[in-house]
Parts: structure tokens; C-alpha cells; sequence
């Protein structure tokens, strides 16, 4: 769906008013109440056609207004199939909205892109890392979206410390950052997999000076990282991560983080499958 | 042996230079990839949309701001539409 409807401006277009929001979990008896109450009532989740994938549309006081299946069918439709520029239209014309414009907008583009904040603005070191995770353009595997997950990583002095300064290189032990890690893993793959977490995770990772100019000094860190699920017969991850660090002046504290984790999700479940998975870290803010 | 020495000195202490002055192209080389790598802002659209966490929080705004709600429900994973890991 996230690389569906969800990534085309037309649709989104039409969704700009709306408060957006998502419910994911394995059936009804998982739900929260208030999601309950809206599926069980619907005409959808006694669809014999139906899939997964719904989607319910409620006016400001809280009540649905317009109900589809979430599955895209593009104009094609077919059972348990929705065209979504076609109900979006439908549920506008329910709610009085009126006919939306191209390209007009009121909302700030990526206001809700996930982010980290600092206490202070002049607080160093940072909040956190952010990450865009995906896999290469044109990798054509299921889970293998070219579509990023963002997600952030709060980090606290303590963890930054031991990426302070190195006056010579040295050894970082690799799961001292396992939050930058851990969320190595392709949307798209089964519940069974993406609910096992990572063992410890192994690998050499090295901080190691690497000059100064006019502004900062500058550290690289490197080296190898491997994340395994439990045993060695289910999923894991390998890549080589490279991170260009900066440092104020006269301060041994992380001033910004930029780098790349490149590598291979070796996904375990019914066969197996190796497929390319990326991501850019960035510390927020800037 | 002995004539070799001084080129074989040069050849260290040339590749020592080589390495310092790598180490600052290196850290323009992982920016020059961070960039590649990074999203464009026209593929994080989806942030665009204005997204609560959870359906009770989507209510509380919509009922304050006077707007309609779009509610996704995904009933086989887990995961999170917002992030993308779903």
C-alpha cells in the first residue's frame, strides 16, 4: 500500500486534509477498541472477497462516512479490489470537501517526516540518528522496495561518548550502536521474521581521525557489521558501514554524524533470499 | 640492499602523505555517497500527509482542527505504515 496508492501525488493530493492514521496487527482480537468497533461494524470484514487491507474514512465527530477495501485495483477494481482516486473522490463529495485543485496545498511538504529534537538548540551532542533504509532502484524483489523507511534513534551522552574524538584509532564496539542496526530489516517481509530480534550483533568497527580544516575535525568510522536472528538458519544482516563524523574545535563532542550502511538482508523464511538493503544516517538536528 | 633503501624510504613516506591526505577525501567521498544515498524530498511525499500515531490521537486532533480522518487498517502485520517498516 506504502508503495502503492500511498506514493502517488493524485492520492495524496486527495488526502491532505485528513488526519492519516494506521492500525497494523495480526486480526480482530489484536485490535484496539476503537479500530474494533469501526472493523466489526463494517460491511468489509464480512466480504468474502476481502483481503487484508481496509480502509474507513470518518467526519471530524469520529463517524464513518465511507469504507473500502485497501487493496489497489487501479481502475481494473475486481473483488476485494478498490480504485482509490475513485472512493477518495466519493469520500470528499460525503464530507463537503471541496474539489481539490492540483497541486494546491496548505500543508508544509514532509512536516511530519520523523525527526529528533534537542533539548536546546545549541546542545551538543545530538539527539539522535535518523535512517532511510531501502533497498537499490530497480531491485524488483517483493520486499526489496525502493520505497525508504525512515525511522529515528534517540541517542543519549553516554552513547555518544564513545564516538568522541579519538586522538589515533580505535575499536568501537559494535553494539554499543546496535539502535543504528537493529532496524536493518525490508519492509514487506513476514510477521514470523520481522518479530524475531536480532542476537547480539557482531562485526569490527573502527573510529580512526581523518584531518581537520577551517570548520572541524573530522573522524571516520568503519568496518563490518553482521546481525543475526536466532540461529543460523533464519534471517540475518551483513554490511559494511562507512560514517564521516565532525567535531567542533577544541571539543571532543560529536558535532554531526553522515554515512552509509551498504549490505545484504539474507531473508529466511520458506526458501531463501538474499536482497539488497541500504541505509543513510544522518544525526538530527543539524 | 642499501641501494634500495632511499626510494624504498621515499615509497613509505610518500605512501604515509597518500594515506593523510585520503582520510579528509574519504569523509568528501561518504558525504558524496550520504547524498546519493539519501531520499530525495519527492520520495518522502507520504511525510507530506499529516499522520497520527494511533487512531485515538487522529480523533482528538480531527475533533480540534474540525478535520476528517483516513484510517488504514492492516490486519495480517505488524509493522507501521508511517515509518514504512510494515
Amino acid at each position: 500500500m506504502r508503495a502503492g496508492p500511498l506514493s502517488e501525488n493524485r492520492v495524496l493530493e486527495l488526502l491532505r486534509p485528513f488526519v492519516v492514521t494506521s492500525w497494523h496487527g495480526a486480526g480482530e482480537p489484536e485490535m484496539s477498541a476503537d479500530v474494533q468497533a469501526i472493523y466489526t461494524k463494517s460491511s468489509l470484514s464480512k466480504d468474502p472477497d476481502r483481503s487484508n487491507m481496509f480502509v474507513f474514512v470518518l467526519d471530524s465527530a469520529g463517524r464513518v462516512i465511507h469504507e473500502f477495501h485497501g487493496l489497489s485495483g487501479g481502475r481494473r477494481g475486481g473483488k476485494g479490489r478498490s480504485d482509490w482516486l475513485v472512493e477518495l473522490q466519493r469520500a470528499r463529495e460525503k464530507l463537503k470537501l471541496p474539489v481539490a485543485k492540483a497541486g494546491s496545498s496548505s500543508i508544509t511538504p514532509l512536516a511530519s517526516l520523523p525527526d529528533l529534537k534537542c533539548a536546546s538548540p545549541t546542545t551538543t551532542p545530538p539527539a539522535g540518528v535518523r535512517l532511510f533504509i531501502r533497498g537499490p532502484a530497480g531491485q524488483g524483489t517483493r520486499t526489496g522496495s525502493h520505497m525508504p523507511v525512515v525511522e529515528t534513534v534517540a541517542m543519549d551522552a553516554g552513547q555518544w561518548k564513545a564516538l568522541a574524538w579519538p586522538e589515533k584509532s580505535k575499536d568501537i564496539p559494535t553494539e554499543s550502536l546496535r539502535g543504528w542496526f537493529v532496524y536493518l530489516y525490508p519492509p514487506a517481509i513476514r510477521t514470523v521474521d520481522q518479530k524475531v530480534p536480532f542476537r547480539p550483533i557482531t562485526g569490527s568497527l573502527k573510529l580512526e581521525p581523518a584531518g581537520a580544516d577551517d570548520r572541524f575535525r573530522y573522524a571516520v568510522l568503519r568496518g563490518d557489521v553482521r546481525l543475526q536472528k536466532d540461529g543460523a538458519s533464519q534471517s540475518g544482516y551483513e554490511g559494511r558501514i562507512e560514517a564521516m563524523l565532525t567535531y567542533a574545535r577544541g571539543s571532543p563532542d560529536v558535532k554531526s554524524v553522515r554515512g552509509v550502511v551498504e549490505g545484504t538482508y539474507l531473508y529466511r523464511v520458506r526458501g531463501s533470499e538474499p536482497i539488497k538493503l541500504n541505509a543513510a544516517i544522518e544525526s538530527r538536528p543539524e | 640492499m642499501k641501494k634500495f633503501l632511499p626510494a624504498i624510504s621515499f615509497c613509505l613516506l610518500a605512501g604515509v602523505a597518500i594515506a593523510r591526505a585520503a582520510s579528509l577525501s574519504e569523509t568528501r567521498d561518504i558525504e558524496e555517497r550520504f547524498k546519493a544515498l539519501r531520499p530525495a524530498e519527492s520520495e518522502l511525499a507520504i511525510f507530506g500527509l499529516d499522520w497520527e500515531a494511533d487512531l485515538a490521537a487522529a480523533k482528538a486532533r480531527a475533533a480540534k482542527e474540525r478535520r476528517p480522518i483516513f484510517l488504514i487498517v492492516v490486519r495480517n502485520s505488524y509493522g507501521n505504515m508511517f515509518s514504512g517498516h510494515c
